[in-house]
């Protein structure tokens, strides 16, 4: 089963990632619920969410960080490495129904560099809803295999 | 001003530890509530000849010992009076040291690092930036993540 790995060398400053595009529903809310621990009924409980003062039940913030996280480790491949992601909460995707709706991640690479022999790339990352509402932005730091080695 | 001294006396005070075993069926349920394909996440036999050399946890599972943990620091934070104890989940950014496999014993360490207060359109809100620290059985420190919590 062998995958396309990306390699440094291969990147440029300002190239996009491809994009991931998820397409959460109420069950994916419920089963990321019981995966996390996060039983915040404004995820899952339409009627709980709008007595809330929220449009129905809203995609949980750490579910959006890991689709962030599954754009960068889908895009860096097995031989790449993880090194941090960090996002900010800024706006919400929904309201979730049984029906569900896109939900966008994107990526773009902002800096190339070599530290302690080790090659890195560094992501300006995003969610987006169908609306293109930016809801997460945030930064990623990945190392990646180089061909030199 | 809503900062009491007895919160301030909150920062740097770091909770008890949190010990969570890893289950590898937790690590495959979580990249499954993903819905996140990638086969390091929870194929054994295919993980096991890459480098990884087995499965490995999906970047998101140190939230599941976040909760864990955030509820023992939360509990011992009182807000001022007029506070509806409502939170907002202000963002999130983990570093990666070590990946975390099953069977791993972690050790989860919070901590209050700042408090500040700011006029939100709900009425004033306190936003309170947390550390912690995630350690595996063998004292390597597997992630620490700096989060931002808002309460109003």
């Amino acid at each position: 089963m062998a995958k396309k790995q990306v390699y440094w060398e291969e990147v440029e400053v300002g190239q996009e990632i491809p994009t991931l595009v998820k397409h959460p529903t109420t069950v994916q809310l419920a089963k990321w619920a019981g995966a996390s621990g996060d039983y915040n009924p404004i995820h899952y409980d339409k009627d709980f969410a709008i007595a809330n003062h929220l449009p129905g039940p809203i995609v949980h913030g750490r579910l959006t960080f890991a689709f962030l996280s599954q754009l960068v480790t889908d895009w860096i491949g097995e031989e790449g490495t993880l090194k941090k992601i960090g996002v900010s909460f800024r706006g919400m995707h929904g309201p979730i129904t049984h029906e569900g709706e896109d939900h966008i991640s994107k990526g773009k690479v902002s800096k190339k560099y070599i530290k302690n022999g080790e090659h890195y790339i560094e992501l300006e990352i995003r969610a987006e809803t169908p609306r293109g509402e930016v809801t997460t932005p945030g930064t990623a730091v990945v190392v990646l295999p180089s061909k030199a080695k | 001003m809503a900062i009491s001294d007895e919160m301030k006396a909150m920062i740097g005070k770091e909770t008890e530890p949190v010990v969570t075993e890893v289950e590898k069926g937790a690590m495959i349920k979580l990249a499954m509530a993903v819905d996140d394909p990638n086969p390091l996440w929870q194929d054994e036999k295919y993980a096991r000849d890459t480098h990884c050399g087995g499965i490995v946890a999906h970047p998101a599972f140190v939230n599941v010992f976040r909760g864990l943990v955030y509820r023992k620091l939360m509990g011992g934070i009182q807000l001022p009076q007029g506070f509806k104890g409502v939170g907002i989940d202000g963002g999130t950014e983990i570093e990666y040291y070590h990946p975390i496999r099953p069977g791993d014993r972690i050790t989860s360490v919070a901590k209050v690092t700042d408090i500040r207060e700011k006029a939100g359109k709900l009425g004033p809100m306190l936003i309170l930036t947390l550390e912690t620290t995630y350690t595996n059985q063998l004292g390597q420190v597997a992630a620490k993540a700096t989060d931002t919590s808002i309460r109003y």
